[in-house]
C-alpha cells in the first residue's frame, strides 16, 4: 500500500507543476514552419498568433497610411470567395475571433477559437490573408473613414497632444506620418493598387514568427498553422527597418486653443527599448510611479491636489525598437502650474527614493495577479509569448515568469530606476491649454502647422 | 496495489473537473434585511464584492448628478475600512439612471473581513472632511472633461433622449453638465443616501476563495439589526411620455469627428408577461439586428447597400413596456444624413415584416449560448450578468436558467419584438456635424 501510494504521488506532482507553470516546447509544423506553444492546462480555447516582419513596406514614400486601410479592408471586405458579410457571420458560428493589426515595423494578426474549431478558423483565416477582396467601394469607405479619423486628431486635445509630440520626437518620416495618419493630401490619393501592392508584401514568409498558447495539442496547432498560411508568397529578402532615434529635447511646447474644453499634459522621456530580462521590474516601477489609484502621480495629482480625474504614466512603443516613458492626463486649467510642479517633484522624488518596501509589496502581488491572468488566457498568454519570442529570450522565461516574480527585490528594482528612468530636466513637456499664463514655456503654437519651427 | 494510484489520480481528475463545469452563482438565506446575497466560490482568487445599491440617478432630483456625487463620496467613506486609501487592492465604483455598483477587491493576503467591512460602511452616511467634499466636486468636474467634454457622442445622445423623454427621470444624466455639478452639495447627497442606502436595496455578490456558509456567518455578522429600510419602487418606469413625437435636432459641435445620424425612438411592447423573458427576447433581437445576418441592419444597411459605413444599435427596456432604442451610424460617402435615417426605418419595417427566419433566430441564440458556455468559469462574466439583470429589476439569473431562456427564444416573439420597434410612435432623429 505504502509503495503505491508512493508511486501515485509522484506521477501527480509532475501534472501539479505542469499545472502551475505552463510549459512552453518547440515544434515543427508538417509544412515546416516552426514555432512555439504554451500548453494552458483547461483551457478550451488556443490562440495562435503571426508577426511578420513587415509593416510599411510595399508602399511608397507618404502612402503609409495605406497599410491601415489594407489591414481593415482584409478584416472587413470579405475574400474572393466569401462576402464580407459571410465572412463575419462564418467567424461568429465558430465563436472565433481574428485580429489583423499593423505597426510601423511589422504587421500582427491572432486567431482564437475553440480547440476543435481551430482549423476551419485557420482555413477562413488563410481566405483572408491570401484572397482579400479589395472591392474599389469598400475601400473608398475606408479610406473617407480614416481621413477623418486622421482630422480629428487635429480637433481633439488629446489627439493635438499626440500630433505635436510624434512631430517634436520624430519629424518628417514614415513612422510619424503612419501614427500622426499624415499627409491628408496622401490619404486622398490612396488607390486599390497601393493597397494591393502593400498586401502582396506583407505577409510573405520573411521574417515571419509563430505562437500558440492553449489547450489543444500541439499537434493540430501545427496543422492549423499550415491551414492558415498555405498559398502565402514564399520568403523574399527580410525587411529592413530604418527608423530614427526619438529626438526627445528638453522643453516645454504649449498648445494654446482659447476655446479648449480642458488641459492635458503630457510629459516624454527616454527609456530603454528592449525590456529583455528586466521586464518585470519596469512593469512594476511604473505600475507605483503611474498605474492606478495607488500610484505615486495619482496620489499626488488627484489626492492631495485635487487637480486631476486621473494622471498616470506608461511605456509607449512606437515600434519595438523605439519606446518612450511618458507621465499624461487632464489636469484643472486653473491649478495647472501648481499641477506641473507637483508632477515634476514627484517624480524627481521617484528618481531619488525608489519605492518603499510597503508599496513594493503591494504593487508586486497586483502584478502577480495581473500576469498569472495573462498566462490562463490564450489570447493574451500568446501575446507575452510572442514578444518573449522576438526578444529572444529563452522559452523557459515565460513558463516560470511567476517565479521571478516572487523572485524579485525592491533592491533590484530601485536599481533598474535608478539607471533606466531619465531625469525629468531630460524630459519634453506637451500642453494644450485653453489658458497658457502662469506656465514657463519654451515655446507656443495655436496651430497644428506652426510646429516645425517650434521643434 | 495500482487500484489506488488510480484512485488517486480520479480523485485529482475529478477535482479538475468540477472546477471545469464553471463557477456557480448561489444565493444566500443570511437571516440579514439585504436585499439578496449571492456567493459565487471559486478554488483561487481573493475574496472580492460588488455591492449593488438599487437606487440610481433617475431616483434623484435637483441637480443631475446627485447619485454619481454620492458615489464618489461614500465609496471613498467605505474605503476607510480597513485604514487605507484604497481598500484591498483594488476597487471602483459605477452608476446608471437605476443601480449604483461598488467593487472592494479584497487583498488576497489579508483578513477577507475587509471587504465585507467596506461594503457596510456603504449603509453609512459619509463621514468626511467637509473641505474633501467640496473639492470632490472639482474633481467630477475634471471627469466630465474626460468623459463628456469633447464627446459630440455623449451630449447628442443627452439631449436625444430629452426629447425622447420629456421631463422624465430616466433622462437625466449620471454625469449632468458643469453647471449641475457646480450645484451638487454635500447635502442633496447625504439625504439621497439617507432615502436610498438601504439593506432594502442592496445585494451583495460575493466571489473569491470562500465557502458560502463563511459569507452568510460574515454578512449576518456586519448587517444583522440594521433596519432594512424602505425597497426602492422605482415607480418612474411604469410612467411614460404619451403622445406621438417625430422630432429633428441637429447637434452641432467642433469636437464632432465623423459627421452622422443618430436615432432614438420609444416603442411600445407589451411582452410576454414575464420580464426576465422579456429581457432575453430583447436580447437576442437586439443582437440579431446587429448581426450579419439576412434581414438584420447590418446586412440591409452596411453589406448589401452601402448607407451606413459603420453603426451601433442598442434596445434596452429601462421602461415597463416600453423599449428604448438607439440607433447611431455614419452614413457612407455620398449618402445623405436625412436619407441614412430614412434607410434605416425602411430596413426596420422591411424586417418586421418580413421576419426573421426561424434558423437565424436559432443561430443568434446559439452565439450568445455558446458566449455564456466559454466564459463559464469566469467569475466576472457571471457577475456582469447578474448585475444586468439587477439593472432591470429581474430576479438575477444563474447561468444554467439564462441559458434555458436564450434556447427557448422563439421566432414569433423575436418578430414581435421587431414589429413593435418598428413601429415605435416617438422618434427623435439627430444629425451630428461639425462645427468649423
Amino acid at each position: 500500500m505504502r509503495t503505491s501510494r508512493l508511486l501515485a504521488c509522484c506521477v501527480a506532482l509532475p501534472l501539479a507543476a505542469a499545472c502551475a507553470h505552463n510549459p512552453v516546447s518547440r515544434h515543427v509544423t508538417p509544412a515546416g514552419h516552426e514555432f512555439r506553444h504554451l500548453a494552458i492546462r483547461d483551457a478550451e480555447r488556443t490562440a495562435v498568433r503571426f508577426n511578420w516582419g513587415s509593416g510599411l513596406t510595399g508602399l511608397p514614400a507618404g502612402r503609409e497610411t495605406g497599410a491601415a486601410i489594407g489591414g481593415s479592408m482584409m478584416l472587413n471586405a470579405g475574400t474572393a470567395r466569401r462576402a464580407p458579410d459571410e465572412l463575419l457571420a462564418d467567424f461568429q458560428d465558430l465563436d472565433a475571433s481574428a485580429e489583423l493589426l499593423v505597426w510601423p515595423d511589422r504587421v500582427g494578426g491572432m486567431i482564437v477559437a475553440a480547440s476543435k474549431n481551430l482549423t476551419p478558423t485557420a482555413e477562413l483565416a488563410n481566405e483572408v490573408l491570401t484572397q482579400p477582396n479589395f472591392d474599389p467601394r469598400w475601400f473608398e469607405r475606408m479610406r473617407g473613414s480614416l481621413l477623418e479619423t486622421a482630422q480629428s486628431h487635429h480637433e481633439n486635445s488629446w489627439g493635438i497632444a499626440g500630433t505635436l509630440a510624434r512631430e517634436a520626437m520624430i519629424g518628417d518620416h514614415a513612422l510619424k506620418r503612419y501614427m500622426s495618419l499624415e499627409p491628408w493630401d496622401e490619404i486622398r490619393a490612396l488607390t486599390v493598387g497601393n493597397i494591393a501592392d502593400w498586401h502582396r508584401t506583407a505577409f510573405d514568409r520573411s521574417a515571419l514568427t509563430v505562437v500558440s498558447a492553449g489547450g489543444a495539442d500541439p499537434a493540430s496547432v501545427g496543422r492549423s498553422i499550415d491551414a492558415a498560411l498555405d498559398g502565402l508568397p514564399a520568403e523574399s529578402t527580410p525587411p529592413i527597418h530604418d527608423f530614427p532615434a526619438l529626438s526627445i529635447v528638453p522643453q516645454t511646447i504649449v498648445f494654446h486653443d482659447p476655446h479648449a474644453e480642458k488641459s492635458v499634459v503630457q510629459i516624454f522621456g527616454s527609456i530603454s527599448p528592449r525590456r529583455g530580462a528586466n521586464a518585470n521590474a519596469f512593469d512594476i516601477s511604473i505600475d507605483v510611479l503611474g498605474g492606478g489609484q495607488k500610484s505615486r502621480l495619482f496620489e499626488a495629482v488627484r489626492t492631495s491636489l485635487r487637480a486631476t480625474y486621473g494622471y498616470g504614466a506608461g511605456f509607449s512603443d512606437f515600434t519595438r525598437n523605439r519606446r518612450v516613458l511618458v507621465l499624461g492626463g487632464e489636469v484643472d486649467t486653473e491649478l495647472l502650474p501648481n499641477a506641473l510642479a507637483t508632477i515634476e517633484s514627484t517624480y524627481d522624488e521617484f528618481l531619488a527614493d525608489g519605492i518603499d518596501a510597503e508599496e513594493f509589496s503591494i504593487a508586486k502581488r497586483a502584478y502577480r495577479e495581473r500576469m498569472r491572468g495573462v498566462l490562463q488566457t490564450p489570447g493574451t498568454a500568446a501575446r507575452l509569448l510572442m514578444e518573449y519570442h522576438l526578444d529572444g529570450r529563452p522559452e523557459d522565461h515565460v513558463a516560470t515568469l511567476i517565479d521571478r516574480i516572487d523572485a524579485l527585490d525592491r533592491d533590484a528594482v530601485n536599481t533598474l530606476i535608478v539607471r533606466e528612468f531619465p531625469p525629468f530636466s531630460e524630459m519634453m513637456t506637451i500642453i494644450v491649454t485653453p489658458d497658457p499664463s502662469g506656465i514657463e514655456s519654451d515655446c507656443i503654437v495655436t496651430d497644428l502647422r506652426d510646429i516645425p519651427p517650434c521643434v | 496495489m495500482h487500484r489506488i494510484g488510480f484512485c488517486i489520480l480520479a480523485f485529482i481528475c475529478s477535482t479538475a473537473s468540477a472546477a471545469a463545469d464553471g463557477v456557480k452563482p448561489i444565493r444566500l438565506e443570511t437571516g440579514a434585511a439585504l436585499r439578496a446575497v449571492w456567493v459565487i466560490s471559486e478554488t483561487a482568487g481573493p475574496v472580492s464584492i460588488h455591492a449593488v445599491m438599487i437606487a440610481g440617478e433617475a431616483d434623484a432630483s435637483g441637480p443631475e448628478g446627485v447619485a454619481h456625487y454620492l458615489e464618489h463620496l461614500i465609496y471613498a467613506h467605505a474605503n476607510e475600512a480597513a485604514g487605507s486609501p484604497v481598500h484591498g487592492d483594488t476597487g471602483n465604483a459605477w452608476v446608471t439612471g437605476a443601480v449604483t455598483l461598488y467593487f472592494f477587491r479584497g487583498d488576497p493576503d489579508g483578513d477577507p473581513g475587509d471587504v465585507f467591512d467596506a461594503a457596510r460602511r456603504l449603509l453609512d452616511p459619509p463621514a468626511l472632511d467637509p473641505g474633501f467634499m467640496r473639492t470632490e466636486r472639482d474633481i467630477i468636474l475634471r471627469e466630465y472633461e474626460t468623459r463628456a467634454a469633447e464627446s459630440s457622442d455623449h451630449r447628442a445622445r443627452a439631449a436625444a433622449r430629452r426629447a425622447l423623454l420629456p421631463s422624465h427621470p430616466a433622462a437625466r444624466r449620471v454625469l449632468g453638465s458643469r453647471a449641475d455639478i457646480q450645484a451638487l452639495t454635500p447635502d442633496a447627497a447625504v439625504a439621497f443616501h439617507r432615502t436610498f442606502y438601504t439593506p432594502a436595496n442592496m445585494v451583495l455578490l460575493v466571489t473569491g476563495d470562500i465557502h458560502p456558509h463563511e459569507v452568510a456567518l460574515r454578512v449576518k455578522r456586519r448587517f444583522d439589526g440594521v433596519p432594512a429600510g424602505s425597497a426602492n419602487a422605482q415607480a418612474w418606469r411604469d410612467a411614460a411620455p404619451g403622445g406621438d413625437l417625430d422630432q429633428k435636432i441637429v447637434h452641432r459641435d467642433r469636437y464632432v469627428a465623423h459627421e452622422s445620424v443618430l436615432v432614438s425612438a420609444l416603442a411600445d411592447w407589451p411582452g410576454t408577461g414575464n420580464p426576465a423573458r422579456d429581457r432575453t427576447v430583447a436580447e437576442v433581437a437586439e443582437r440579431f439586428l446587429s448581426s450579419p445576418l439576412p434581414g438584420s441592419l447590418a446586412k440591409r444597411l452596411r453589406f448589401d447597400d452601402f448607407i451606413f459605413s459603420r453603426f451601433s444599435f442598442s434596445a434596452s427596456m429601462v421602461l415597463n413596456r416600453r423599449v428604448e432604442m438607439h440607433f447611431a451610424g455614419r452614413p457612407d460617402i455620398g449618402v445623405s444624413r436625412d436619407r441614412a435615417a430614412s434607410a434605416f426605418w425602411e430596413a426596420l419595417t422591411a424586417t418586421a415584416h418580413t421576419g426573421v427566419r426561424e434558423e437565424d433566430v436559432q443561430r443568434t441564440a446559439a452565439r450568445m449560448i455558446g458566449e455564456v458556455e466559454r466564459r463559464a468559469r469566469d467569475s466576472s462574466f457571471a457577475v456582469h450578468r447578474l448585475i444586468a439583470d439587477l439593472a432591470h429589476v429581474l430576479e438575477p439569473r444563474a447561468a444554467d436558467a439564462y441559458i434555458d431562456d436564450l434556447r427557448s427564444v422563439t421566432k414569433v416573439e423575436v418578430d414581435g419584438f421587431i414589429t413593435a420597434l418598428a413601429g415605435a410612435r416617438r422618434r427623435v432623429t439627430t444629425h451630428l456635424e461639425k462645427q468649423e
